[in-house]
């Protein structure tokens, strides 16, 4: 792949798990994280984090589309869609055109608008049959009329599209959890990162006339708690730690739970893998959703992640129940006897869940029915 | 450029940069200077030299301290926030992650499953405390102001001149506290004064009111005063209060009449729950108590949850988790709504259906159930009144005492009192005594002895013996098994009756199998629209999932559960459908254990968790009020005047449903225990009760004209203000001065707040709602003289609050033991002690056999009462709609001859809907569906669904700009299209082929109107004043949307309304801003003109008027009939009504000077919109972007 810099795989990668399954498209995330990073001027109509409804919806507008769009149709190696296939079509970064780093566009102004259009807006799979064709019915394995929730943040690239772009090199990437900063001192505003991240997550300030992304929210990270958008995750989708970045390493350190379910179990897919840029936010994909329109947007690994999903063992459920049972980011797990255990970077225990909720019967002066 | 290396990389971005410097050295000259500065970065991935810069968001984060409140909006939740403070304004909110700190005294604690509560509302309430739109002081409305001052000037007749009551078009006016107090404590006299005794009975009269509601005043002034605490249990000080408030005023009717301790009256206390149209109104048909809600863990346990007209995952956001995780554990999930909601995504399947046609849909599952024997023989014979019989000449349950000479009924003793008390205070202190001594352990209703002698004993017929049996209220369950009965379920009988009759009688179980032969599944597919082969497999998915443990799915030990909601609940017959989904759960043994049961959650209604403990608090004996902080809760002297009321009557034009009926004259249909009376004052807190109300314009511009006086507390500038005459600015949920209780519908946590000493001080001169109504009763105590008005609020006025909140917490089961100041200093939730966690209603019942609190002690699916019969309902069954519907009004879908409706004469092409509501013909399905709505003639054929909105709860958050944003498809923050309202605007949802159908592109602007006989109020075609029609009828943008089906149309509720202040600023203003302003504040309507509830208007359903219905008391355990607040009252229907809609103004931007718009609306033009695809979006849709 065509990349300006060299590899250079941070100690611990800022990572997460989005249980898509669980998502109730609420925005408590999307809140969490305005009302921390982007309450001031010139920022109004910045979201770092945003979930949109797919297949219509987008933040900014139809990005995503966009990018596929120009990058035109590709491939996967293999015909079976199973994880271990290559990909043999071109990355944003060999697709570039002459004199860029990488292909992308840069959104106009009005696409920043209506953060949340189509919001629970259904297509039909087929959408030559037009709107006439009113359903009745969906029904398991894959909705015929359909739509799901997508929850978007920073994806803290292991080889970030913006940080290639940056002609003042005022992007890096932290060496110690691998979250990527754009330096508000150096960045002058000249928005090639915005227009080369395929997810289109750094934002231009009409105030200070600079960009501005997602920044992981270090100043958390820094004293071992989850970032606000995955603390904040009342539907519980979130899980938000430091995984190895190195694949091997990541399979020997299995008792790390967003490596057990990255790495190991292979539940969590990245968010259009083909784009190149190896995107840290991993994504269960959604039970009711045709398959083709997840290859095409998790990659490969689709079918055996769901395979996982849907025959969960008594581990996974366990690992799955410690999602947002505490805010402190876990590096350990322990699962036995209907409680999943987590613990933090010092071993220290830091939260047991019963799998089962109890039900407990109080004596009979205490009546349900007042 | 081929393949980039990194030197050429370098080279090429060194020329951008130098390109842009000079840009940049205009704008930002400190800039330029330090781009001088040399560029030493070699790869950004693996080092960064200058990283001090990031302590400027380490700065940004940092705070100085912390404390926790409850954001207690109308739902259900509850959630604890925490604030963080910077320099003494909150920077931001975080959820504590404390729940499972939570405990109760017996040490049970919750778990970290119910880890984090709070939702984005709770994150963005920073944006509502710091809002230009909060209340600043008080206000008055100028034309009241000048009324006042005049000295309440009023015609012969106690009339308000016109002049003054120019409500939505006045300025608010500032004013001082003391005077705005004054004001109000002088605006009740006046009031109470001139509707007292025989003048005030003339007056009213004259007035027009019928005789029955001002008899029902009893002479009382008072009684025209009326108090609404805006979902009382959201704070049981602050809100309840004002029922207090009412009940104090016994004292001002003493002085007024010159009346004594007993015979003087309070004021009125307004319903909430059922108004809302939350209640499920059958359920207490059913099973004798309010609801039958489920605490939310107790979705972790179904093997099968069906969503009914319900939508849990935009609208129970903090718990939607639960159920979800039952997916993970093997469960499934069916929902049953017309639209592809958020909540269907989840399911195994989805089944779409005919708005309003559910209760055909659960009609044929009883049917599938019954005709396949897939049913709990068991539990059907142990707990349902379905093996009674019923007599056929007159629809009667048989009684013991019908075959048995001089038969006596027998004693019951099972987990009941069958006791006389001299008066209701006697009663309730027997019942807060119990308490006390833990008594209450040993019964779970009181009956008496009149009512249940005239329940009599009931009869099954026995194939044991062949013979009929007589059972009593106390054989349910285990009672049951011990009599060795087997009762027939089927078949037809004779029994000899005393008076010497042969009488035909039949197992109720019978005559639903008879009943549900018309609902086969085909003829129900006819009717709901619903998937032919879904309706069987539904039933045999609903019979194959029953509570208990299953070794494949170890995680679920419940069965199936039925959630039904605000879908199916705003339609005139909500009670049968809350009667038939009970049906179906009962004929299955899904009620009562984990993961069973029909939940329903609307609104956080249940101050009845409370129970008897609330009285001390609302309705304490002004006379002699405790002033001794240490009594006990549960020994206050009580002296409850302060008279409940269903709200629907005002709503209702403020009358009860009395009509002219072609057949008997005269007829009124509202039962006397619910009768209403005259509306004279309306004083409400935390409710924007008008901004909501059904038939807004009817109310605004029509029956608020009779109020003289409309008290508002509220902690923003709402329309509701604008509506009021009086505003008092209260303190947000973060800036509490003294603390506050709250507890829920669907959680297990007491929540009492906030620690002493924490918080933030109230921003402006505001005051906490409770002590702005105790200084209030001080100005009383001025104006009057006597000092029992102040006294009666001794411990708010000595900032001593949690000395009332120590006697709530005393005198309740769930709750005593408890300290309040403990609990405070603690800083978190508690346990409120039900007797399971989760709580799971009739619990008691099926695990230990104790009787339900109806009449049989069983599950009841059969109503005798004569409403019930008269009006065709004795049996659940299913109606058209008297408004939504495509065919005939009203309409009973059946032949069974035990269905014996009376039409009252109203002719079948009437067109009146006021009469319609009597109406009751019965018809075969056959027949039905050759029958045509008047409407639906007219062109109205757009059913209108108003569901809630996760961005707001309900009217909340209307003008948080971050809310709006996400509220809709028409959001910009910097208003480039000025025709926008606010910084969004709201939309309707349409399919998108019935908009092409009218002509409308996706984003353009269309009215949308309904009935033009009554709205968007009476006399709107003929409505002089062109600021009220512009104002009132409805403008919305489109949103193409498939997941409606086409037929339906789809607005979010209770956004701010449109008035005349708002379309005057709006067309007149250089930025379009629809802004109401006045002195005191601002707020902006979400719309350009009108509002949703421009379509919708009042109903009285009959049979949930009656003054027979055996029910609980809302508080305690007092079994009666009639009437019960919030429990058994008409349940208002805003979904029902049909619609029109036609293109108003193209979505396109306006061109240069022009006001209107032009083409259409940007977005839709790219190819990537609903049923605007281009080649290349479908094939994005298809993912043929990538080949695998």
């Amino acid at each position: 792949m065509d990349y300006p810099y060299e590899e250079a795989r941070p100690k611990r990668q800022y990572a997460a798990v989005f249980n898509v399954n669980k998502c109730i498209g609420c925005q408590t995330c999307t809140m969490s994280c305005k009302s921390t990073w982007t309450y001031s001027k010139g920022q109004e109509h910045m979201w770092w984090n945003n979930v949109e409804t797919k297949p219509y919806g987008g933040y900014p507008q139809f990005w995503d589309h966009k990018l596929l769009e120009k990058l035109g149709p590709n491939k996967w190696s293999s015909a079976t869609g199973q994880n271990g296939s290559v990909y043999s079509g071109k990355t944003i970064f060999e697709a570039a055109p002459i004199g860029e780093v990488a292909l992308g566009y840069l959104p106009e102004d009005k696409e920043w608008q209506s953060p949340n259009i189509y919001e629970d807006t259904p297509t039909t799979t087929d959408p030559d049959k037009g709107p006439d064709e009113s359903v009745d019915l969906v029904n398991l394995p894959a909705h015929t009329t359909w739509f799901f929730y997508l929850q978007r943040i920073c994806n803290h690239c292991t080889h970030p599209a913006c940080l290639a772009a940056c002609p003042r090199k005022a992007i890096y990437k932290r060496q110690e959890d691998g979250i990527v900063l754009i330096d508000q001192n150096r960045c002058r505003g000249y928005r090639k990162c915005i227009e080369l991240c395929p997810y289109k997550k750094p934002m231009y300030n009409l105030a200070t006339r600079i960009s501005e992304k997602c920044i992981g929210c270090y100043p958390r990270v820094e004293q071992g708690i989850e970032a606000r958008c995955m603390a904040a995750c009342v539907g519980k989708i979130r899980l938000q730690g430091l995984k190895n970045s190195l694949p091997e390493e990541a399979e020997a350190n299995a008792e790390n739970p967003l490596n057990y379910l990255i790495h190991i179990k292979k539940i969590a897919l990245p968010l259009y893998p083909q784009y190149g840029t190896e995107p840290n936010i991993y994504y269960i994909p959604p039970r009711w959703i045709p398959k083709q329109f997840l290859y095409q947007m998790f990659g490969p690994g689709v079918d055996e992640a769901l395979k996982v999903y849907s025959n969960m063992d008594e581990e996974l459920l366990g690992v799955l129940s410690l999602f947002r049972s505490t805010q402190k980011i876990l590096e350990k797990f322990n699962i036995n006897s209907n409680q999943a255990v987590g613990y933090d970077a010092k071993g220290q225990e830091v939260i047991r869940v019963p799998i089962d909720e109890p039900v407990i019967v109080r004596p009979p002066k205490y009546h349900n029915t007042s | 450029m081929g393949k980039v290396t990194r030197r050429g990389f370098v080279k090429a971005t060194a020329a951008t940069a130098a390109g842009a410097a000079a840009v940049f050295y205009f704008g930002w000259a400190e800039s330029a200077v330090r781009l001088l500065e040399p560029v030493s970065v070699e790869n950004p991935l693996e080092f960064y030299p200058e990283r001090d810069w990031e302590k400027v968001y380490r700065d940004m984060y940092s705070h100085d301290s912390d404390f926790t409140f409850c954001c207690v909006p109308n739902d259900t939740h509850n959630c604890r926030l925490r604030a963080y403070v910077k320099n003494g304004i909150i920077l931001r909110i975080e959820q504590t992650y404390g729940e499972s700190q939570s405990k109760d005294l017996l040490g049970n604690t919750a778990t970290p499953n119910w880890h984090p509560r709070g939702c984005l509302k709770g994150y963005s309430i920073v944006r509502r405390i710091y809002n230009p739109h909060r209340l600043k002081y008080p206000m008055v409305r100028k034309g009241w102001l000048e009324w006042a001052n005049a000295g309440f000037p009023t015609d012969s007749n106690g009339v308000v001149a016109e002049k003054y009551k120019k409500r939505g078009e006045d300025d608010m006016i500032r004013v001082p506290w003391n005077e705005a107090l004054e004001l109000s404590a002088k605006g009740l006299m006046h009031v109470a004064n001139k509707y007292s005794g025989d003048t005030g009975a003339q007056k009213l009269k004259a007035q027009g009111y019928p005789e029955e509601m001002i008899s029902t005043m009893k002479g009382a002034g008072t009684q025209t005063l009326k108090f609404r605490p805006g979902m009382g249990l959201l704070g049981v000080i602050r809100i309840i209060g004002n029922i207090r408030f009412s009940n104090m005023l016994q004292l001002l009717d003493a002085k007024i009449r010159g009346v004594g301790k007993g015979e003087a009256l309070g004021g009125r206390y307004w319903s909430n729950y059922t108004w809302h149209g939350d209640l499920d109104p059958g359920t207490p048909m059913v099973t004798g108590v309010q609801t039958f809600d489920m605490d939310q863990n107790d979705l972790r346990f179904p093997k099968f949850l069906i969503q009914v007209g319900k939508n849990l995952v935009e609208n129970k956001m903090p718990d939607a988790h639960w159920f979800i995780e039952t997916l993970e554990r093997g469960g499934k999930v069916a929902v049953v709504t017309p639209e592809y909601s958020p909540t269907s995504q989840k399911a195994d399947y989805w089944m779409s259906i005919r708005p309003g046609s559910d209760v055909a849909l659960f009609l044929g599952i009883a049917n599938v159930m019954m005709r396949e024997k897939i049913y709990d023989e068991d539990f059907v014979k142990r707990f349902t009144d379905l093996p009674l019989l019923v007599r056929a000449d007159n629809l009667q349950l048989l009684r013991a005492s019908d075959i048995t000479p001089d038969y006596k009924n027998k004693e019951l003793k099972n987990w009941v009192k069958v006791q006389d008390f001299e008066s209701k205070i006697e009663k309730l202190n027997f019942e807060r005594n119990a308490v006390k001594t833990g008594e209450i352990a040993n019964f779970g209703a009181i009956i008496p002895p009149k009512l249940r002698e005239k329940w009599g004993d009931f009869i099954l017929w026995d194939k044991k013996t062949n013979q009929p049996k007589v059972i009593t209220r106390d054989d349910v369950g285990d009672r049951f098994d011990d009599l060795d009965l087997n009762p027939a379920l089927e078949g037809t009988f004779t029994v000899s009756t005393v008076d010497g009759k042969e009488v035909e009688v039949k197992p109720l179980f019978q005559l639903y199998m008879e009943i549900t032969e018309e609902y086969d599944p085909a003829t129900v597919h006819d009717i709901t629209d619903v998937n032919l082969e879904m309706i069987t497999r539904l039933a045999r998915d609903i019979a194959k999932n029953t509570p208990g443990f299953d070794p494949e799915k170890p995680h679920l030990i419940g069965g199936t559960m039925i959630h039904s909601g605000e879908g199916v609940n705003h339609y005139f017959h909500n009670d049968q459908k809350d009667r038939v989904i009970h049906l179906v759960l009962a004929l299955t043994g899904n009620v009562g254990k984990p993961g069973s049961n029909k939940g329903q959650w609307a609104g956080n209604y249940k101050h009845s968790v409370f129970g008897v403990g609330l009285y001390p608090w609302v309705q304490e004996d002004p006379w002699n009020p405790a002033l001794n902080e240490d009594i006990d809760g549960a020994d206050v002297p009580i002296l409850p005047k302060a008279i409940g009321e269903e709200v629907c009557y005002w709503n209702y034009n403020d009358r009860p449903l009395i009509l002219d009926t072609p057949k008997y004259g005269r007829e009124v249909f509202t039962g006397k225990s619910h009768m209403p009376t005259p509306t004279k004052v309306i004083w409400y807190a935390n409710v924007n009760l008008i901004n909501n109300a059904k038939w807004h314009y009817q109310m605004v511009r029509k029956v608020n004209k009779n109020i003289d006086m409309i008290v508002t507390q509220n902690w923003e500038f709402s329309p509701d203000c604008d509506a009021a005459d009086i505003v008092f600015p209260v303190n947000s949920w973060a800036e509490f001065t003294q603390p506050d209780l709250t507890a829920s519908c669907s959680n297990p946590f007491l929540q009492i707040w906030p620690k002493p000493n924490t918080g933030i001080p109230p921003i402006f001169d505001t005051k906490m709602d409770h002590v702005v109504l105790a200084e209030v009763a001080k100005k009383l105590t001025d104006i009057t003289g006597d000092e029992r008005f102040a006294n009666y609020w001794k411990f708010v006025l000595e900032d001593k609050t949690d000395v009332y909140i120590q006697r709530i917490l005393d005198g309740c089961t769930t709750t005593r033991g408890y300290n309040v100041k403990e609990i405070l200093e603690s800083d978190r939730e508690w346990l409120m002690m039900f007797r399971t966690y989760p709580r799971i209603p009739g619990w008691e019942q099926i695990n230990e056999s104790r009787p339900f609190h109806t009449k049989t002690g069983r599950m009841e699916f059969y109503r005798e009462e004569k409403e019930f019969i008269n009006h065709g309902e004795n049996f659940a069954i299913f109606r058209e709609q008297p408004e939504a519907t495509p065919y005939m009004n009203n309409v009973i879908v059946s032949t069974h001859s035990w269905i014996t409706p009376d039409d009252y004469g109203v002719p079948r092409n009437s067109e009146d809907l006021e009469a319609i509501q009597v109406r009751n013909i019965k018809m075969p399905w056959s027949e039905v569906k050759n029958t045509e709505n008047f409407l639906w003639k007219e062109g109205y054929r757009f059913y209108c669904l108003t569901p809630k909105t996760r961005h707001r709860v309900h009217s909340s958050w209307s003008n948080v700009d971050w809310n709006v944003i996400w509220d809709n498809n028409f959001a910009d923050p910097h208003r480039e299209d000025k025709r926008k309202p606010y910084v969004g605007e709201h939309q309707v949802n349409m399919n998108p082929s019935d908009a092409k159908n009218l002509n409308i592109n996706d984003g353009d602007y269309v009215y949308i109107d309904a009935n033009w006989r009554d709205r968007p109020y009476t006399d709107y075609a003929s409505e002089k004043d062109e600021k009220w029609k512009k104002a009132s009828r409805l403008m919305i943008r489109v949103k193409y949307n498939p997941a409606f089906p086409s037929g339906i149309v789809m607005m979010k509720h209770s956004v701010y309304q449109s008035s005349p202040k708002t379309v005057h600023a709006h067309e007149t203003r250089p930025d379009g801003l629809a802004m109401s302003e006045s002195p005191g504040g601002i707020w902006f309507s979400n719309f350009r003109y009108g509002g949703h509830q421009s379509l919708t208007r009042a109903y009285l359903q009959p049979t949930q008027m009656t003054d027979s219905l055996v029910r609980k008391d809302t508080w305690g355990w007092g079994i009666g009939e009639g009437f019960a607040i919030d429990t058994h009252a008409p349940n208002t229907c805003p979904k029902e009504c049909l619609v029109k809609v036609e293109k108003a103004e193209d979505g396109g931007m306006p061109e240069d000077g022009e006001t209107r718009g032009k083409g259409v609306w940007s977005p839709a033009k790219t190819g990537f919109t609903p049923s605007n695809e281009s080649e290349s979006m479908k094939k994005y849709i298809k993912g043929e972007y990538i080949q695998s």
